[in-house]
């Protein structure tokens, strides 16, 4: 199995832990967006998209860039935006959309970090892609400005291609370059040991490994790295015919961890090949008390007896052997019922139903195992990188599902809004098209514009008289009557008082228009424009209005197009979608099944063994009583 | 002796002992998937950037149906810093009419808080003035139950408007601050 920090969750204590290992590309995706830096939004739209991506919607967040890429592009958040967008085709798992973005990135003259974080983004793109040299020239090209978690995946991800081409001493010269106490650093260190062992450089091997069994544990990962360490020092002794060492590690491999059935076996088996045969016997005593679906529990029952036959036990490893015949028994009944069980559909349905109460379009992991009968006769598999690839891509699937279930039941509603629309439209439009205040625009006009000239020609003529309120008018009147009146009686009397009064009220009124005049132009043209604002505002309604009721129809229509288009694809999609749905169910349901017919095949085996010995310890058991001498013939 | 005991092993112990041996490279390989999974896997990469594309385009479309731009009107919520004020909830009123309500996880603060932005609501208003009353509930310095709420008259134009709430943290006072801020 491999052990690479995707997968380091396989060791937790439950099954839940296997599963929350998830694969590489996944785990890849929430590290970075677990740990990038808080961020200065200047354009909602992008925050908008950080928000989703923060809490790995990964479908949401990529369409809400898309959507803004395609409407009006962010400009003022640098390359912030396109950084995002690929990382988030990279954790969608799109990874030639992604690698089409980091490649346009990095021809344009760019920052150093921004250059730095595009280079590590490629690197893991190809590290996915399986292309190993890209990546160490993406991967080698960053400088230092990367923030320590992401060069200690960096750093993660060169070593396993190092390891992976043999080339240890550079994998090597890698660690300690590592921050400290950095998690990426303690996978890559036991990777290394073990790479190393492989290569039978075993001191060097172990010398890694123990570096991994003295860090100071404080999260279930990490316990479970150690385990994991504990383990392999254990067997890595045992193999290289030093089982007298192998105790000392295996012992430490922690009792309610899901390794420490292995590490009891092998903890038997180390004293059994220094034919320590009782004190082999303790652990895998130990194991009897277990759940007999675990294959170490399995392969126990069968090792007892016979180090039972070693130390000249032999009726008693008989009543062992007979104990493993029935259980044995019981087993393969148990398997060959999951095994129909599966094939019916069973596992698959328990997926979906995990699958279906998730809430998050996309978090890369799977936080609640299947309900399923076959969930402990399968948990090694569950925590392959291929199953959890197949399960990520069935998530998947399923989540479109769910995208295009939602727009399909949504399309007819907007398919009866247009056509409500339409309908309201057409029999709006002929009361529209008839009212007469449409009419009255023309006339408001001509009355405007009749205002405007005579307000010109007061203007110039200085017309202070036109301007004159009703009051004024009034008394304007009565002036005027007033100097009939005088000119009527100047010869007859001497007025001359009442024409000096005359004169100083004409001149007040006057006084007060001319007074007025300017105050009352300025009040008149900004009425006026006022008037004109208005009138411009109604014009423009109107021909908007006038527009709108021709190019209507082709607003509908073309609505109706694209929403036919849509549905088209919609349909589409889901055809081919319920293809790959199907496919993917057959991928998953094949290898549970061949993991299934494995176990089935060993049970077989551990069964005729069994079934063997007792036959053949009978046979001795019988062969030895026939050779002592009979002591009582009523016995 | 070690090779007595391999052939004593049975098939448990023999795995064990092959898959620690075999572990660095299986590492490597876990970029590697079967051909099997490889085809079925680059089928299913297609298909989401299709169904991607059209969910694209279909917001796109939902838009421009159910809110033009020239009435379009979305309101946002930022957190900035946020150490003075642990966000539960937020309502909002558009001209009296509540029209958002949103309790918060603890999953959506924490995004809030490193930059993410939230559009709470989206809709249609008329050209004109128009009045948006937002009530914040969480905890305040002190561990406080803390209920604050802020108007704002924003004048709607022909264009779409992004209207943002922001909640930061005032460190001379010790208080948070609700601000609103309207876009251009």
């Amino acid at each position: 199995m491999t052990f690479h920090k995707n997968t380091k969750n396989f060791l937790a204590v439950s099954l839940t832990a296997l599963m929350l290992s998830s694969v590489l590309i996944s785990v890849s995706a929430e590290e970075t967006n677990d740990k990038l830096p808080p961020q200065t939004v200047k354009d909602l739209r992008y925050g908008e998209s950080l928000f989703n991506f923060y809490q790995s919607k990964y479908f949401s967040a990529l369409t809400n860039i898309l959507v803004t890429d395609a409407k009006k592009p962010i400009t003022k958040q640098g390359d912030e935006p396109e950084l995002l967008k690929g990382g988030l085709f990279l954790a969608y798992g799109l990874i030639n959309q992604a690698q089409n973005v980091f490649t346009k990135l990095l021809n344009a003259n760019l920052p150093v970090y921004t250059r730095d974080r595009a280079y590590y983004y490629l690197g893991k793109l190809f590290y996915k892609k399986s292309y190993y040299d890209r990546a160490v020239t993406a991967l080698t090209s960053i400088t230092n400005t990367l923030p320590a978690n992401f060069n200690d995946e960096r750093l993660h991800l060169l070593s396993n291609i190092y390891l992976r081409r043999k080339e240890y001493p550079k994998a090597v010269e890698l660690l300690s370059q590592f921050s400290k106490d950095s998690e990426w650093g303690y996978y890559a260190r036991y990777n290394i040991g073990v790479g190393l062992i492989k290569e039978n450089k075993f001191e060097e091997g172990i010398q890694q490994l123990l570096h991994v069994n003295n860090l100071n544990a404080h999260t279930a990962e990490m316990n479970a790295l150690v385990d994991k360490a504990h383990l392999a020092i254990g067997f890595a002794y045992i193999r290289n015919n030093l089982p007298d060492r192998a105790p000392e590690f295996l012992r430490q491999v922690r009792l309610n961890g899901p390794l420490s059935n292995t590490a009891l076996l092998g903890l038997g088996w180390a004293y059994s090949s220094k034919e320590r045969h009782k004190e082999a016997i303790r652990p895998w005593m130990a194991l009897q008390t277990r759940d007999t679906v675990d294959t170490a529990v399995q392969e126990s029952m069968l090792a007892i007896p016979y180090t039972l036959e070693q130390l000249n036990e032999d009726s008693n490893a008989l009543g062992h052997y007979q104990h493993a015949v029935d259980l044995y028994g019981q087993e393969l009944k148990s398997i060959n019922s999951v095994i129909e069980i599966v094939k019916g559909g069973e596992l698959i349905a328990s997926l979906t139903k995990v699958l279906n109460a998730e809430k998050e379009d996309n978090n890369f992991r799977l936080t609640t195992p299947p309900v399923s009968i076959a969930t402990p006769y399968i948990e090694k598999l569950i925590a392959k990188h291929e199953f959890q690839q197949a399960y990520l891509n069935f998530r998947d699937l399923l989540f479109l599902q769910k995208v295009l279930n939602r727009w399909s039941d949504q399309l007819p509603a907007y398919e009866l809004m247009l056509n409500e629309r339409k309908q309201r439209y057409q029999n709006k439009l002929p009361e529209i098209q008839s009212d007469n205040r449409l009419k009255k625009l023309d006339s408001l006009i001509t009355t405007k514009d009749k205002f405007e000239k005579k307000l010109r020609r007061i203007e110039q003529q200085h017309d202070i008289i036109a301007l004159a309120t009703a009051k004024e008018r009034k008394a304007i009147a009565k002036l005027t009557r007033v100097a009939v009146a005088i000119e009527a009686l100047k010869d007859k009397q001497n007025i001359s008082e009442q024409k000096h009064k005359f004169h100083i009220l004409k001149g007040m009124v006057l006084w007060d228009l001319s007074r007025e005049f300017v105050p009352r132009l300025w009040k008149a043209e900004k009425q006026l424009n006022l008037v004109e604002t208005a009138l411009a505002k109604t014009e423009s309604a109107t021909k908007s209005l006038k527009q709108s009721w021709v190019l209507a129809p082709a607003r509908f229509t073309g609505f109706n197009k694209k929403v036919s288009e849509k549905h088209i694809r919609i349909v589409n999609l889901k055809s081919k979608l319920k293809h790959l749905l199907e496919q993917q169910q057959r991928f998953i349901v094949i290898m549970a099944m061949r993991e299934l017919n494995n176990k089935q095949r060993a049970l077989q085996n551990y069964h005729a063994r069994a079934r063997f010995s007792v036959a053949r310890l009978y046979d001795k058991i019988a062969l030895s009583s026939s050779k002592k001498p009979e002591k009582g013939n009523d016995k | 002796m070690f090779k007595k005991i391999i052939n004593l092993f049975f098939i448990t112990s023999i795995l064990i002992l092959n898959s620690i041996t075999v572990q660095a490279e299986d590492t490597t390989n876990a970029g590697a998937p079967s051909n099997e999974l490889r085809s079925l896997d680059s089928q299913i990469q297609s298909l989401k950037e299709e169904v991607l594309n059209l969910n694209r385009d279909l917001f796109m479309l939902e838009e421009e149906l159910l809110f033009p731009s020239n009435t379009q009107i979305s309101v946002f919520v930022s957190l900035d810093i946020g150490t003075l004020f642990e966000l539960d909830s937020v309502q909002v009123r558009l001209n009296d009419k509540v029209v958002a309500n949103h309790l918060y996880t603890k999953r959506e603060v924490d995004a809030l808080k490193r930059g993410g932005v939230q559009r709470i609501f989206t809709g249609n208003l008329p050209s004109g003035k128009h009045e948006i009353i937002a009530y914040y509930t969480g905890v305040g310095p002190n561990n406080r139950t803390y209920k604050k709420g802020s108007t704002t008259i924003i004048d709607k134009t022909s264009s779409a408007q992004f209207v943002e709430l922001k909640i930061s943290d005032n460190t001379t006072k010790q208080q948070p601050e609700f601000e609103v801020k309207v876009w251009e």
